[in-house]
């Protein structure tokens, strides 16, 4: 009796010593930046692309872009040799509403048929605090491209039970005139409102 | 939206009635107004202008977005329009005055990123020549306000589909369309001289189809590619009723027998699309 008491103790103590060797779900959650160079895969599921814009002076009328793509490269050590290249389908916008969704992809404003595509592509990356760049790039929207130059955030790189994965967020806004998309000026704001949060999954 | 309507529609109706006055000037005798087609040209030509820049700058060349050329195409097809009616020009010029509009719109409307462009631009091309020809014959053989009232339904017809498919911009364009055709119906069952055939044509013809396939080519709206196609080809429904009988008795007839020919197939596209688009969800501009 007191054998198996004592052999029963043991294994309780070996297996608690084994557990603690595991990762916890704790500590999955926690930044931990890595510091080795990686190339990354937006995750079109977990990213998120949102527009705001003013409407009639008085409302601000929130959209969506869904399933962005592209992918990004972190090198923390150089940030000059970080890119970021992110794009999304015009046609993927979505506002809740199908025929709203249909006029903004029509000529009216994105002409999303003939201009399928909204990208960015970063052409200079520069450290700008702890966990934030500065990263300048083309914004290729309407068939119009223009120089952008926006604050991200690095949120977090790591390992995880899905695999290495980094991400990022940053808010920004632009000018809708200067893409040629000035239709209906009277109703709605010239400026609007980006907000995009990146996940990417190592290649 | 609905102020840019309003200006458009205003702007149309100002441009015809100065224009088609000064070209046609009504008050003279019925013989001397033949040498005022070339003012339906340009008041067509022009009507739509005002339309266009209240939503756009006007364009590069070549136009950064395909249904951008309609403005050219419009300036082109003026151009014939005016030539046409200066004299009459041999077998060979004729040819040229009826496949150039057609095949510039063919060309320049339906880009390349357009699912079957060759199969498009074919179809434009033609409904353009075909509805030019329509408006010419029916313009030369029939007097009064019928054939313009006809060409009023169906680009009525058109800016309901244009409109359901949610394109304002070429919904303000064809509506600023059906404004000048509204002038001209005015001024033709007062004066029934006045004749679109020779003059203002082909303008009409480009304006109507390539707003019509444009808003087709650029929309997403689930409305039946028949009903762009038919609302577009309505005007042949002037050839149907040059057939249809009733034309040798009173004129009225005639007229109404024209109008209908034209309002069932354009009735039946814009009944389409406003069909369509209540089935989906509900949208203010």
């Amino acid at each position: 009796m007191r054998i198996r008491t004592v052999a029963v103790a043991v294994a309780l103590l070996g297996g608690l010593a084994w557990l603690a060797t595991l990762p916890t779900v704790q500590a999955q959650m926690e930044p931990g930046p890595r510091t080795d160079a990686a190339t990354f895969k937006v995750d079109p599921v977990h990213s998120s692309i949102i527009f705001g814009i003013s409407h009639m002076g008085v409302g601000y009328f929130y959209g969506r872009f869904n399933s962005p793509y592209g992918e990004f490269h972190l090198d923390p050590d150089d940030p000059s040799k970080c890119t970021f290249e992110v794009g999304v389908k015009a046609e993927k916008v979505d506002t809740n509403n199908g025929r709203r969704d249909g006029h903004i992809k029509s000529a009216d404003f994105l002409n999303a048929k003939q201009f399928p595509e909204i990208t960015f592509k970063s052409t200079s990356v520069k450290k700008a605090g702890t966990s934030t760049y500065e990263v300048t790039g083309d914004l290729t929207a309407h068939g119009v491209t223009k120089p952008v130059t926006v604050q991200i955030e690095h949120l977090g790189t790591r390992e995880t039970e899905r695999g290495h994965l980094a991400g990022f967020r940053t808010t920004f806004t632009i000018s809708r005139s200067a893409f040629d998309i000035s239709y209906m000026p009277q109703g709605l704001g010239d400026e609007v409102t980006l907000m995009v949060g990146i996940e990417g999954r190592k290649k | 939206m609905f102020q840019l309507l309003a200006l458009s529609i205003a702007g149309a109706v100002g441009v015809c009635v100065v224009l088609m006055l000064i070209a046609w000037r009504p008050w003279r005798p019925d013989a001397a107004l033949a040498g005022g087609r070339w003012g339906g040209a340009a008041a067509f030509t022009l009507a739509l202008m005002p339309a266009y820049l209240l939503g756009e700058r006007w364009p590069g060349l070549p136009p950064s977005e395909s249904w951008q050329w309609i403005v050219y195409v419009l300036l082109v097809s003026g151009a014939v329009g005016a030539a046409d009616s200066s004299r009459r020009w041999p077998a060979a010029v004729r040819v040229a005055v009826y496949v150039l509009p057609a095949g510039v719109a063919g060309a320049v409307l339906v880009g390349d990123w357009v699912e079957s462009p060759w199969l498009w631009r074919a179809v434009t091309g033609l409904l353009v020549l075909v509805t030019h020809a329509v408006i010419n014959d029916a313009g030369e053989r029939c007097r009064g306000g019928s054939v313009p009232l006809a060409l009023l339904v169906a680009a009525t017809c058109a800016s309901i589909v244009i409109l359901e498919a949610n394109s304002a911009k070429l919904f303000q364009l064809s509506a600023a369309l059906a404004a000048g055709l509204g002038v001209c119906t005015v001024l033709a069952w007062w004066r029934p001289a006045v004749s679109l055939a020779r003059g203002a044509a082909p303008v009409i013809a480009v304006a109507l189809t390539g707003l019509v396939l444009s808003a087709k080519f650029l929309t997403y709206a689930p409305i039946p590619v028949w009903s762009f196609v038919l609302v577009s080809a309505a005007p042949l429904g002037l050839l149907a009723a040059r057939v249809a009988p009733g034309q040798r008795r009173r004129p009225w007839i005639a007229a109404a027998v024209r109008v209908i020919a034209v309002l069932v197939p354009a009735g039946v596209a814009a009944a389409a699309a406003v069909a369509s688009a209540a089935a989906d969800s509900p949208y203010g501009y």
